[in-house]
């Protein structure tokens, strides 16, 4: 019984760290490289480097120096920060209406909420954009409006279901204890939702950081473009010949914040803080 | 401190189409102990929310300290409640939690301490303060509820169901703490409950409802001993009231009531209201602490003896309940014997006539002389 629990265990871990491996795989090859001279990634891409093949921070500086990197980064942050606070705030208080004042209109909105999660984005993509043109979104401020749409059906799914598991006694609490509805919401209801919004928060974040297409179809591939958009635009040469190194660099730099974002979130997605607000 | 009063309020949901209360009113004194209790979907808790704002009335007025509040927002009813589920912030330790609704009215820092720490010492929750409602045991966070309500000084306190979420033993506590509360407070409390036992053992009175309507509105002793109808002298006592059916009979000017073979002489008080119901059927009422072991010599004009054979024997300690069959209907008697009894064992029960109340078969209201 005891052999059998061991060599289930130990399954399950090889299982878990190839699992792991070949997640990781990609990031460690890409970091990797960085490090290496051009010749030497198309060469020896898996090889660790040292000696020659090691060109130190070389990449980097070029990476940074050569390229618009840092308004590219700026335009990403900007636009993740935004959308990401926007599609939080507001979808937590469309799920809260919807939950709470049940009725046609809001059943209705919750369906077309669902409906959209299942609308592939390349279905709309050209109407979109061309709306976008339209209404003059080509902006800034106008793609975090477009990410808030596109964001907004999976994130009021979340926060709906949470939601549902909070007992209204809790608003009625706070009604009598002087809150308006505003007032319950920020007060009460809103930190009780930190563990969904902060996993809300890290899904739309990597969704919208990571993103190529929307930014380079909106904002297209000038002064407004995306990290993303940046790396696949940055340091080509003739003939579409591209500096490999300073693109595995750039990419690197991309990540990062990312990662950080997700390692310093992460933690508050296992606490349940609604525990013992009720009986339970 | 305040008077409460309802005037015709009536309460529907679904645009009318639901009607929970369709005609209800009452007055609560100040500083009294009212219990709501009824059956589940009564309309009790609609009663309290409506007394605390969390629902409108649909029709009707309701009065606090005399003054109309209908429309009137729950937070300027100066009213607190505790809930079943307690309700308690979970995001906020015992102190903010208590804190809370003394911040939102912008009362100064060292008053807000003031007042938790003195609610807290009185409930025997200061040691918790700094606690969230997550580490807390239930009897503990239903201490913090009251301790919410408390600090706010209200003048009503509605508990909606305080206690059914705790174990008997803690219950038991909770009740004696709370009826002690109320003592101290000097405020006027508004409880709802669907068990008895609650209701009987805090009330100064309790409001008996059944399907949005008022039953009988008095003490816990006049609810025991004058129940108005069948549904009150069901609803009251634990276990329930036995219903029997009997023939009203008039033997030599005397008053007899004829039931499964029997006949018991009714006390000269009670039979003269049963004069109308002569040869009719009523509906016999007799609790099962009235029905005792039959011992010789025990005087037979006073009640009646019955022969029962027994189908199930509870044991609680110092009684047992006895469960049998008679007329038709499936009885319960409460007896203190040294005996054991068994299922399938033949009793001599008697029944003490004083004790029993009559009903009217079709109103199922009380027969009582006026």
């Amino acid at each position: 019984m005891k052999t059998k629990r061991i060599f289930n265990n130990a399954a399950t871990y090889l299982a878990l760290i190839l699992l792991a491996a070949a997640f990781l795989a990609p990031v460690f090859i890409v970091v990797m490289n960085s490090f290496k001279g051009n010749f030497y990634i198309s060469d020896e891409p898996f090889t660790v480097p040292k000696g020659e093949t090691f060109v130190g921070t070389e990449n980097y500086v070029k990476g940074f120096t050569q390229s618009d990197f840092l308004q590219a980064f700026i335009n990403s942050a900007l636009i993740t920060v935004l959308s990401v606070a926007c599609i939080v705030l507001l979808t937590a208080m469309a799920a809260w209406y919807i939950v709470r004042v049940r009725n046609r209109f809001t059943r209705l909105l919750y369906y077309l909420f669902t409906f959209s999660m299942i609308v592939p984005f390349q279905m709309v993509m050209y109407t979109m954009t061309y709306l976008a043109f339209e209404l003059e979104l080509s902006s800034i401020p106008g793609i975090v409006f477009i990410y808030l749409g596109f964001g907004s059906g999976l994130s009021v799914f979340m926060f709906s279901g949470f939601i549902k598991s909070i007992p209204a006694e809790l608003e009625e609490a706070a009604v009598i204890d002087g809150c308006d509805p505003i007032r319950a919401f920020f007060m009460i209801i809103f930190p009780i939702l930190r563990p969904t919004a902060i996993t809300v928060a890290i899904l739309n974040a990597m969704w919208v950081w990571n993103d190529y297409l929307l930014p380079y179809l909106v904002l297209g591939s000038g002064k407004k473009r995306t990290l993303p958009v940046a790396v696949q635009m940055a340091l080509t040469g003739g003939y579409g010949n591209k500096d490999m190194g300073a693109l595995m660099a750039m990419l690197v730099l991309a990540i990062v914040p990312i990662i950080v974002f997700y390692l310093f979130c992460q933690k508050y997605i296992i606490k349940g803080v609604v525990a013992g607000a009720v009986k339970g | 401190m305040a008077s409460i009063e309802f005037r015709n309020v009536a309460k529907s949901f679904d645009n009318g189409k639901v009607t929970v209360i369709p005609d209800l009113s009452f007055a609560i004194n100040d500083k009294e102990f009212v219990v709501l209790v009824g059956p589940s979907g009564c309309g009790k808790s609609t009663t309290l929310r409506m007394i605390a704002g969390l629902e409108e009335a649909s029709k009707g007025e309701i009065y606090i300290d005399n003054k109309l509040v209908n429309g009137v927002a729950p937070k300027d009813r100066d009213i607190a409640m505790v809930f079943q589920s307690y309700a308690l912030y979970p995001h906020m330790t015992v102190y903010k939690n208590m804190a809370f609704a003394l911040k939102l009215r912008k009362m100064p820092k060292t008053e807000i301490d003031r007042k938790v720490h003195a609610a807290a010492k009185m409930l025997g929750i200061e040691q918790l303060l700094d606690r969230k409602p997550g580490a807390l045991s239930g009897g503990q966070r239903q201490r913090v509820a009251l301790g919410r309500a408390m600090v706010r000084n209200p003048k009503v306190f509605l508990l909606d169901e305080p206690l059914s979420n705790l174990d008997a033993k803690l219950r038991t506590e909770m009740r004696s703490r709370i009826a002690l509360l109320h003592k101290q407070l000097q405020t006027t409390f508004v409880y709802v409950t669907h068990d008895q036992t609650e209701a009987m053992t805090m009330a100064d009175r309790i409001i008996v409802m059944d399907k949005g309507i008022v039953r009988q509105y008095d003490t816990p002793q006049k609810l025991y001993s004058e129940p108005a109808d069948m549904f009150v002298a069901g609803f009251i006592g634990s276990p329930s009231m036995n219903f029997v059916d009997c023939t009203v009979r008039k033997n030599k000017g005397k008053i007899t009531v004829d039931f499964a073979g029997n006949s018991m002489c009714v006390p000269e008080q009670k039979a003269k209201a049963l004069v109308p119901y002569v040869d009719r059927t009523v509906v016999m009422g007799v609790r099962p602490e009235n029905i005792s072991a039959f011992a010789d010599g025990q005087n037979e004009c006073e009640g009646c003896v019955i022969t029962a054979e027994t189908e199930i024997a509870e044991n609680t300690g110092g009684e047992v309940n006895v469960y049998f069959n008679l007329a038709d209907s499936r009885c319960v008697a409460c007896i203190r014997t040294e005996q054991k009894v068994s299922s399938g064992d033949v009793l001599k029960l008697f029944i003490d006539g004083n004790a029993v109340h009559f009903f009217d078969k079709e109103t199922t209201g009380a027969i009582s002389a006026v």
